[in-house]
């Protein structure tokens, strides 16, 4: 192995592919599992019932078990992707960057205009309907922003930059 | 016929696959590495010893609580090698693709 001469292409395609499949393992412990985005999801169209039908003592508490349960949620996965090694961040680059900003920012602008557009409009249930639509952006947004992350980051490991 | 970049230091199958694991990671704990590549604790040793001696890679030693954890990391030097090394392996291949087209 230590003659480059004697390193045939099926070699040195294996070698490749190995270092592929180390690199997709430690990129794929950042990536956020489907059930966090269920979670957020569901717990928001409970936020928003409770906003629409509920008293404000409900809504006060509906809105820190929600807010305190998403916190612990993200920082346990969080922590939990940087147990044993960190990630390198240059992996996500700008493009990974922008488009978690661009869903994050995305979803609130969707749920926030959804709320107060139908709430103008004299709709009964505003809340309800925009933690709906909020739900439906993360659930079905969430992993196929983690696909897109996950070939971003694919393409700028160090074995497909050339 | 030589490939500049094919580093034999690296090539080795336990430190390629450890130095790829670390080129996606900022930095590695010892147990990680042996965990991710099925190593035992000491060929993992042996094979950092050489990376370390070879300035591919920073070992880190301290203390979480009251157990002890050694971090590694990849040097700027291991860094270049690994990706120097890379393109050596796609240079491989692509040229036995182009003998194989022609």
């Amino acid at each position: 192995m230590g003659d480059p001469i004697d390193m045939d292409a099926n070699a040195a395609a294996a070698a490749l592919a190995e270092i592929q499949a180390r690199q997709g393992k430690v990129i794929d412990r950042l990536l956020v599992p489907n059930w966090y985005w269920w979670g957020v999801g569901l717990g928001m169209v409970v936020l928003g019932v409770a906003v629409d039908f509920g008293t404000a003592t409900l809504v006060t508490a509906a809105a820190v078990v929600y807010g305190v349960g998403v916190a612990i949620l993200t920082l346990g996965l969080v922590l939990g992707a940087q147990r044993g090694a960190k990630v390198s961040p240059e992996l996500l680059g700008n493009r990974g960057t922008m488009a978690m900003l661009l869903f994050i920012w995305g979803s609130i602008l969707v749920s926030l205009g959804t709320g107060f557009g139908l709430r103008a409009l004299g709709f009964a249930y505003p809340a309800t309907a925009a933690t709906v639509v909020g739900a439906v952006a993360m659930i079905g947004g969430g992993p196929r922003l983690m696909g897109y992350l996950r070939s971003v980051m694919l393409a700028n490991r160090t074995a497909s930059a050339r | 016929m030589s490939l500049p970049g094919f580093d034999p230091v690296v090539h080795a199958p336990a430190r390629l696959g450890i130095m790829a694991l670390l080129a996606a990671t900022e930095w590695a704990d010892f147990k990680f590495i042996r965990d991710s590549g099925g190593l035992s604790d000491s060929t993992l040793s042996k094979q950092l010893s050489v990376l370390e001696e070879a300035g591919y890679i920073e070992v880190r030693k301290g203390f979480v609580g009251k157990r002890p954890r050694t971090w590694v990391k990849l040097s700027a030097s291991g860094r270049a090698a690994f990706q120097a090394h890379v393109a050596a392996l796609q240079e491989i291949v692509e040229r036995a693709g182009k003998a194989v087209m022609a």
